[in-house]
């Protein structure tokens, strides 16, 4: 009897707890508590946390190849590329493009804010990491977590983890890393600046759009089908309104089994082994520095466009280029607001915003391009 | 180095010619949603 007790305890996890599975643990912790307490992220950082403490849990297998149930959420979702789309056409069915078609012009600041990601990439691969790496890291930049997971998957498996931690958790903390930089950047009389009244948009437009940009985008960069496909059926869903069942069950309900599926395998590729390494605080590193990067250069190139325009641009609009919708779009209207209460900028920052979900998916399908 | 300053390039240069594509689809799309629309109100 004693031995069989024996015996139980050591086939048992204890045994095999090292410092490195409790530093994993405590960070899952960590993830859990910001997603519960303070609300960051919470729909990916709550799945996330938990799947880092189970893949953190000795001898259960749930990540081993070919066995583990984690494994094939990951191997079948993610690998497949399948959950990423997916996630794709909810925030299709989510996204009301109008802000954009109204004020067209605003669409290359979701451009603008695309440089951030490629001075990533360089300072990236210059400073050592292989260029698959390094594209990886750029992407974090676009701040659109199923995109960088996406490239993440294909490019540098390895890297998905931190990765998608990083994009998540500085999607989170926008209102914190945008405001100085784009009050640096202007001044308080481009602050000030009122975007004219927009125009109207009819349906017929809108139902256009999603159908104009399949063709556009996919023809351009093919290597982006995947997402944009699924963002614009999405989108089409929507603005069709003949297909309210289907636009519903894309936004809620599969967007949230989906989103389950997605936390919960990232959370279980960042095993100890995988995660405890030096580069893992370089990326972190690298990822604010996109943010950042991306924020500047969103912002300085609406200060450009208004060299070449007669009706000014507020190039605090240019921060809402990185995708983080629809976070980035408020910060922009909160910092708006702090000069003048009237400035009602959220409507036009929505434009640049969506604009920024579509000008990373070209750039992580302009990476896939030359490195798949 | 020679592939990255090649993606680098590109990279910028294909998002905002992408960019530029779809501006310029926007305003043709506009232009033929509002003959459809006034095509439809005359009948």
């Amino acid at each position: 009897m004693n031995l069989d007790i024996f015996t139980i305890f050591q086939s048992s996890g204890y045994l095999h707890i090292t410092p490195g599975l409790v530093v994993m643990w405590f960070i899952g912790i960590v993830l859990i508590y910001l997603a519960i307490a303070r609300k960051y992220e919470p729909l990916l950082l709550l799945p996330i946390g938990f799947g880092i403490i189970l893949a953190n849990l000795p001898l259960t297998d749930l990540m081993h190849e070919g066995e583990g149930l984690i494994w094939r959420f990951y191997h079948y979702g993610i690998q497949w590329e399948i959950i990423p789309p997916l996630i794709f056409l909810g925030l299709g069915a989510l996204t009301d493009f109008k802000p954009l078609l109204a004020n067209p012009v605003l669409i290359f600041l979701g451009a603008g804010a695309q440089v951030g990601v490629y001075i990533t990439f360089f300072t990236a691969y210059g400073l050592g990491f292989s260029i698959n790496e390094a594209a990886t890291i750029g992407i974090i930049g676009g701040a659109d977590g199923p995109t960088t997971i996406f490239l993440a998957a294909k490019l540098a498996p390895h890297l998905l983890g931190v990765c998608a931690v990083a994009a998540y958790s500085y999607m989170a903390m926008v209102p914190i890393i945008q405001p100085p930089i784009m009050k640096l950047l202007t001044t308080k009389k481009e602050r000030l600046i009122k975007m004219k009244k927009a125009r109207k948009v009819s349906q017929l437009e809108k139902l256009f759009f999603p159908i104009i940009a399949t063709f556009i985008i996919i023809l351009l960069i093919p290597a982006s089908a995947p997402l944009i496909s699924m963002f614009m059926l999405g989108n089409l869903f929507r603005e069709s309104k003949v297909v309210e069942r289907l636009t519903t069950a894309s936004k809620n309900e599969l967007m949230n089994i989906v989103t389950i599926f997605l936390g919960i395998s990232i959370g279980a590729t960042m095993s100890a082994e995988n995660f405890l390494r030096k580069e893992a605080i370089f990326i972190f590193f690298f990822g604010l520095f996109a943010f950042m990067i991306s924020t500047a250069s969103g912002v300085l190139l609406a200060k450009l466009i208004n060299l070449f325009r007669k009706q000014k641009i507020n190039p605090l609009l240019g921060a809402a280029g990185v995708s983080a919708v629809p976070m980035a779009a408020r910060v922009v209207h909160k910092v708006g607001e702090q000069e003048d209460k009237k400035n009602y900028l959220l409507m036009y920052a929505m434009g640049p915003n969506v604009a920024g979900v579509i000008g990373t998916v070209i750039a992580a399908g302009i990476f896939l391009t030359f490195l798949k | 180095m020679e592939q990255a300053v090649t993606i680098f390039v590109s990279g910028i240069g294909g998002v905002f010619v992408g960019m530029a594509l779809l501006y310029i689809g926007i305003l043709i799309s506009a232009q033929v949603a509002k003959r459809l629309e006034s095509k439809k109100g005359k009948e």
